[in-house]
């Protein structure tokens, strides 16, 4: 630190006078004390100081009491500041050009949102009536933008500019996905941690990494309690959607305790299993209610009240006398044990509505339905691309989270939801981005319709993924390519070749089931039943942006994979602030916590 | 029929394709149908038949065929490239059950499996008797409208369509309609037999080549009680089979089996069967 030290001089006067003549001097006087030094100290500010935001100097002043030719601390009798004046007009050429491009302005303009957001957001622990959790199976960051850039180029755009609802939230972050025992891990693990705050092992459902998977006995003390169980708790309502299977690994994790989440049936069960006492994941949910009261002495719930998905199967005998008239197999039904778990529910819950179609769905009153259970397809749901090959009509993911929150939001005490995306990820396990993408998109909308359906002042919304896939972007295309195309460099209208002389597309697998040229089909599944192809392809006059068009892969798999790389985890509402940096994956249970202090609520209302 | 030594070799499949039913040529477009209003009276719903089919040699031949099916989504067939290579003559079993067809191959204890449903859907499963388990494909799967007649007849419609009957022979549930149709490419002949909408042969030739492929008739179950007992009980042993969503096989990486499927592009034919040439 420079310091400009100015002594003064302090001046002893001796006054003397006579007419007369002067007489003798008289002995000198003794000498006065010396006087003080008064001492200025300038201090450099730099941009952002509290008393000069654009920077400037400080002046402190005062004696040097102690006569060290240093102003102390204690010495200081004055402080002034000298300010370096406000910017307020960016001038001159190079600036002029800066402060008006489109992408200087439009990012500041999201500083400066950003900002109002932040200022505006309810930190404090249970401010959050209301929790949405939206899950995409598979949604791994490649995944995200190539459908935003699709979603972009099908609304007319360029499309890398384009932004999906939840790229429009205020905070987000980076998710650890990997499994206790698993680099790469799988739902049952990852939504496992999501909804109870513990990581576990891949493969098991709700339950701690104490356990062994597929060993009934090891589950007794491994049962963890869920964000949709202490929703419950707490006297909110609760909802659980799909587009799987409803006793697929994801949403089994909100709601069952599994040693494997294939134990969807009793059919799905080893024997021994079912005679030590552990109940199928489709019971589970039928029995949601009871279990819960069962763990906790004393509690009384009411049971989740809004349940979509497919899965049928799981839920009915295996005798054709039950299957409905959307069956597709010749016995619809997967149960051994003779239960008939929808009736079961509606003997529970006679003022709940079970459908099973789009004609259903449709009927449903959000404002007078207490309760609704909605299985639409035998297994899963259809992808969104082919969803209106179903033969009775099912929903869309949009439509099933706008019905819910209208039913839920019934209930003044609030709610928690969780909405999974369940198809992206078989989308891609068969190789078809366009199915992955498409699915995607549509789960885009649904989370826009639950930010329209909501208020941000009393609702988190959580958007994450379980885990990502091998799907690549890659090549240099120029802007604006389209997404599923062949890579067209910057300046050039005909593909790029290889070093093998053949056209290449942008995205890609690093492994599965390889090259199909479909046509228009639109079910990625098709290529199940068809070829393993990872040889370089000649795309020359394929149409790689049709629905039916499977990507090239690297290695061949008969199941394209997951990938073991961190997920994006995007928030807005009470608590989002909270979704920041790279984290476990269990952190999302934790976010949830804050911003609706589920433990603690749930510890008093079990008081 | 040439000699096992000279059955061409495709190195490259990965295939998880399994097992072609019919000869290539089989694979037409169009619609139409030929069933004769009189068989109606004998029993075509519940039969067991079992078929004999040989391949000719030609290597450009078998790529060919191979590569058309593979992209044209005719893939629902008893037999792959692999075994193309490998094999030129195979049993197939077909069984019929109403709305329920299976295509049985007995050497590799493996069974495709269709249903009709009451909304056209056709759906798939497939049964892996050696590994005791099954796979289940979407309904959406099979869309052409001709796809079921060629799974429950071995014969598309519209090549029945666009052959010309030649003559017809014996009478009754026994009567044979002898079809012939000659393209810029193949000859083929078939006997057929209305009453149960089977071919009792079928033979396709290459013009190109000479290669000769055949579909024989060997046996034919279908009486009214008997067969139906047999279908059925066929039918439920498959039917207690568990079974996996193709979809799921991706996720379920911890089951051997499907573990195989996953990382090996594994087809369910067992390994000694596989190099067996």
């Amino acid at each position: 630190m420079k310091t400009l030290k100015i002594l003064s001089l302090s001046i002893l006067v001796a006054l003397t006078g006579c007419d007369g003549d002067d007489g003798s001097d008289g002995t000198n006087g003794t000498n006065g004390t010396n006087g003080l030094n008064s001492l200025v100290l300038q201090t450099p500010l730099a941009v952002g100081n509290a008393n000069c935001l654009n920077g400037g100097v400080q002046i402190d002043s005062g004696l040097d009491d102690n006569g060290n030719n240093t102003l102390d601390a204690g010495e200081i009798d004055a402080t002034e500041f000298v300010c370096a004046p406000t910017i307020t007009n960016a001038s001159g050429g190079a600036a002029d050009v800066t402060s008006t491009n489109t992408w200087f302005t439009q990012a500041k303009r999201r500083v400066e949102i950003a900002q109002n957001r932040a200022e505006a957001i309810e930190i404090a622990k249970g401010q959050a009536k209301n929790v949405i959790l939206f899950v995409g199976d598979g949604l791994g960051i490649s995944t995200i933008t190539a459908a935003r850039i699709m979603a972009g180029q099908q609304a007319g755009l360029a499309g890398e500019e384009y932004e999906l609802s939840f790229d429009k939230f205020p905070y987000s972050g980076f998710v650890k996905t990997y499994n206790v025992d698993a680099q790469t891990p799988d739902s049952a693990g990852t939504m496992t941690a999501m909804m109870s705050g513990v990581k576990t092992d891949v493969g098991v459902i709700g339950v701690a990494e104490g356990i062994s998977r597929s060993d009934c006995a090891s589950v007794a003390g491994q049962e963890l309690v869920t964000a949709l169980e202490m929703a419950e708790i707490v006297g909110k309502s609760t909802g659980v959607i799909s587009t799987a299977r409803i006793t697929h690994a994801t949403p089994a994790a909100t709601y069952a305790k599994s040693a494997d989440r294939n134990w969807e049936d009793v059919s799905d069960m080893p024997a021994d299993a079912v005679a030590a006492g552990c109940e199928d994941i489709a019971s589970q949910l039928v029995n949601f209610e009871s279990n819960l009261e069962a763990r906790f002495a004393g509690l009384d719930v009411d049971g989740i009240e809004v349940m979509f998905g497919g899965g049928r199967r799981h839920f009915l005998p295996k005798d054709a006398a039950f299957n409905t008239g959307d069956a597709v197999s010749s016995v619809e039904g997967d149960r051994t044990d003779g239960r008939d778990l929808t009736a079961e529910w509606q003997a529970k819950y006679s003022a709940g509505q079970y459908v099973i179609d789009q004609a259903g769905f449709d009927a449903i009153n959000p404002a007078t339905t207490e309760r609704v259970f909605g299985l639409f397809n035998e297994s899963h749901m259809l992808y969104e691309a082919n969803r209106s090959e179903d033969a009775l009509g099912e929903p869309s993911l949009t439509e099933m989270t706008a019905k819910a929150i209208d039913v839920l939001d019934n209930n003044d005490e609030g709610f928690f939801l969780m909405v999974e995306s369940g198809r992206i990820d078989h989308g891609h396990h068969a190789g078809s981005a366009y199915n992955a993408l498409t699915d995607t998109i549509e789960f885009a909308k649904a989370v826009d319709a639950a930010v329209k359906a909501t208020n941000p002042e009393d609702t988190l919304i959580i958007v994450t993924a379980d885990h990502s896939h091998v799907f690549t972007i890659a090549g240099y295309p120029k802007r604006g390519n389209p997404i599923l195309g062949k890579v067209v460099s910057v300046g050039n209208e005909e593909p790029s070749l290889a070093a093998d002389g053949l056209p290449y597309t942008t995205v890609g697998y690093t492994n599965g089931r390889g090259f199909k040229d479909l046509g228009n089909e639109t079910d990625a599944d098709v290529a199940y039943s068809m070829e393993v192809v990872n040889d370089r392809q000649d795309l020359t006059t394929v149409n790689t942006e049709s629905s039916g068009f499977h990507q090239e892969a690297l290695i061949p798999l008969s199941s394209e994979t997951h990938a073991g790389e961190d997920v994006g985890v995007y928030a807005m509402g009470p608590g989002a602030h909270l979704v920041t940096g790279t984290n476990e994956q269990s952190l999302i249970f934790h976010v949830m916590n804050h911003a609706a202090d589920f433990v603690a609520q749930a510890d008093e209302a079990l008081e | 029929m040439r000699p096992l030594s000279s059955i061409m070799k495709m190195t490259k499949s990965v295939s998880f394709i399994l097992l072609l039913t019919s000869l290539p040529a089989l694979v037409l477009a169009g619609e139409n149908d030929k069933a004769d209003s009189e068989s109606q009276s004998c029993n075509a719903e519940y039969l067991v038949a079992h078929f004999e089919q040989s391949f000719g040699d030609s290597n450009t031949y078998a790529k060919h065929y191979a590569k058309e099916h593979v992209f044209h989504g005719e893939a629902h067939s008893n037999r792959n490239a692999h075994e193309s290579a490998q094999e030129n003559v195979q049993e197939l079993v077909l069984v019929r059950k109403g709305q329920r067809v299976a295509h049985y191959n007995p050497k590799h204890q493996i069974a495709n499996i269709w249903y009709l449903s009451k909304q056209n859907q056709q759906q798939l499963t497939r049964v892996f008797e050696q590994y005791q388990q099954g796979i289940e494909y979407q309904s959406g799967e099979l869309k052409a409208p001709s796809q079921w007649h060629y799974v429950r007849s071995l014969v598309k419609q519209d090549l029945l369509t666009r052959m010309s009957l030649e003559q017809t022979s014996e009478q009754g549930c026994q009567q044979v309609k002898h079809y012939a149709l000659e393209t810029a490419t193949h000859q083929y002949q078939l006997k057929w037999l209305p009453a149960v909408e089977l071919p009792r042969e079928l033979v396709v030739t290459n013009k190109h080549n000479g290669q000769t492929n055949r579909l024989q008739l060997t046996k034919l179950e279908n009486d009214k009680v008997a067969a139906k007992q047999v279908a059925h009980q066929q039918f439920a042993k498959w039917d207690a089979l568990p079974t996996t969503d193709y979809a799921d096989v991706g996720d379920n990486e911890n089951n051997p089996f499907l573990a195989k499927m996953i990382n090996q592009g594994f087809s369910g034919i067992s390994t000694s069967h596989h190099h067996s040439h």
